[in-house]
């Protein structure tokens, strides 16, 4: 209780500094609403971004245009339904074992432009599966924009809560496909660290430049929060393994624009030495996470493709958690692939196929799969319908919704295709059906 | 299950949060160097000097006559488009009313 207490104190501090400066009051809706345009100007289909949703976010979320007066708040509703094609013994407590209708998320946002050069992004998040509120993802920056010599040179820093959350395109961790999964359904026990092990348990600052409107350049580091903290923060830190001092993290990326087509490769990174499991004395682990990630966009009138992909190789010196008999092995290698394509018709339709998989060196004891080993890969298919992507009703045109139906096949689950846990599940029992209303007004 | 936080984690945050709305107000307090409003590129916007149809931007509700944009930079053709048009219905019952009188 005194946990809540605290978080409604930060909640309404963090209302008070962002929503109530006297001199910005007229300014600070959230962006559809700060702008004056509709979700289809930054959003091919929320919540992929397109070009110009992209400098909007780079530019430290300023720019304006509408005449909104009214607070800078955002809610968004993710009501759910998952089957898995086998069901689930002893899945979420308080969910039956199949066909499971939830709240998946409730969540507030606010944020917008706070001064010329200093916007936010700020979420906080009610998890319907585990009934609990906690700051959800957070990047706040400061950015100016100066032309020298026949260049343009936007730059800035950003405080956040999850390395890849203030990434703007939609290839890495934070923002890649799928967009939304199933809090019910079961997934591959191995990822990279990058792949979101620290969201919202550390906090982040780094410094970026945009030049030409084309060459991005971004470097950081991330540090963890320590763990009274995040418990005010809502989270629970229980077996968490903080970083050990400062991760650098790196982005590197170029975006060449022409005409109706849009083009990013780019590479990204993280590194660290961690204490495996919060347990001192044994000295730590160290991981390095370098990915590489291309995304292309055909931006039609109403035809929209997007295709991303990105890949990240993991190095991970585990020779403190083999002390420690966490791990088998005293080094492990992961490789984590994500691949899919878009096609969106007139900002309302979409159709997505995508490929995930994740594959590295066994280790029973460090992913405690049946197999030992932590390969996993699957397809996912995606339609969705976006009614108000062009405005919503007169009676409140910020309104939209993502109605989707999403189907996951996997191939291999936890290194097997066949019982995958020692008492007969198929991967293919893993198979997910899930449909969602995401609401957002 | 949540868990409760101990009072130095309390003390803790409160300390920071206090901390924090100190920065906060003393950055509001600083005035920033006259930096311009930051815009986005006719590139990204795929800005183009003359119209898409009917669509032109002297009928959008972000043009700023004679020839300025409050989101794209640069200059703009008051014939030029780009795809952040929205009209702008005031400056299209003038232009109706201007077109009914002739």
């Amino acid at each position: 209780m005194r946990s809540r207490r605290l978080t409604t104190i930060l909640v309404l501090t963090a209302i008070l500094v962002i929503g109530l400066d006297p001199r910005r009051a007229n300014t600070l809706p959230l962006y559809a609403r700060q702008t004056g345009q509709p979700c289809a100007t930054c959003h091919t289909a929320f919540l992929e971004l397109t070009p110009f949703g992209r400098r909007f976010k780079l530019g430290g979320y300023t720019l304006d245009g509408g005449d909104w007066k009214g607070p800078p708040f955002a809610v968004m509703l993710q009501p759910t339904f998952t089957n898995t094609q086998t069901a689930q013994p002893g899945g979420a407590a308080g969910f039956g074992v199949n066909n499971n209708f939830v709240l998946q998320q409730a969540s507030l946002f606010t944020g917008g432009k706070i001064t010329d050069n200093l916007g936010a992004f700020i979420q906080g998040t009610y998890d319907g599966v585990d009934h609990r509120f906690a700051w959800d993802n957070t990047d706040i920056r400061l950015a100016k924009q100066v032309n020298v010599d026949g260049h343009t040179l936007l730059w800035g820093a950003t405080v956040n809560n999850n390395p890849t959350v203030q990434d703007v395109w939609n290839t890495i961790p934070a923002w890649s496909f799928p967009f939304i999964s199933s809090r019910l359904a079961p997934m591959p026990t191995a990822s990279t660290f990058i792949e979101q092990v620290y969201a919202q348990q550390v906090a982040g600052f780094s410094g970026y430049s945009f030049l030409d409107d084309t060459f991005y350049l971004e470097f950081g580091g991330y540090w963890s929060l320590g763990t009274n903290t995040q418990r005010a923060l809502g989270i629970i830190p229980t077996g968490e393994s903080p970083i050990d001092g400062i991760a650098p993290y790196w982005r590197v990326a170029a975006e060449p624009i022409w005409g109706k087509n849009a083009w990013e490769i780019g590479t990204f990174g993280l590194a660290s030495k961690v204490v495996p499991m919060g347990i001192v004395g044994t000295g730590t682990d160290s991981f390095t996470d370098i990915g590489i990630d291309t995304q292309y966009q055909y931006l039609g009138d109403p035809h929209t493709v997007t295709a991303r992909l990105a890949w990240i190789h993991e190095n991970h010196n585990t020779s403190a958690s083999q002390t420690l008999g966490l791990a088998d092995n005293s080094n492990n290698q992961l490789r984590s692939l994500n691949a899919s394509v878009s096609y969106i018709y007139d900002s309302t339709w979409s159709l997505t196929a995508g490929r995930v998989s994740v594959g590295g060196t066994a280790d029973a004891t460090l992913y405690g799969t049946f197999t030992g080993s932590p390969n996993s890969a699957g397809y996912i298919f995606e339609l969705a319908y976006l009614p108000f992507s062009h405005g919503g009703p007169s009676f409140w045109p910020w309104l939209n919704f993502r109605i989707g139906l999403q189907y996951t096949h996997w191939n291999k689950f936890d290194g097997a295709t066949t019982n995958i846990d020692g008492m007969g599940r198929n991967a293919s029992g893993n198979n997910t059906f899930f449909a969602y209303i995401w609401t957002m007004f | 299950m949540i868990q409760s936080a101990s009072p130095l984690a309390r003390r803790l945050l409160l300390r920071r949060l206090f901390g924090a709305v100190g920065a906060s107000t003393l950055s509001y307090s600083v005035p920033f160097s006259a930096a311009a409003v930051i815009k986005i590129s006719q590139k990204s916007v795929a800005y183009q000097d003359h119209p898409e149809g009917d669509k032109r931007c002297d009928k959008c509700m972000q043009f700023q006559p004679p020839n300025g944009c409050k989101m794209v930079d640069g200059s703009i053709s008051p014939n030029g488009y780009c795809r952040l048009f929205v009209l702008n219905k005031q400056a299209a019952m003038r232009t109706k009313a201007l077109a009914s009188t002739v």
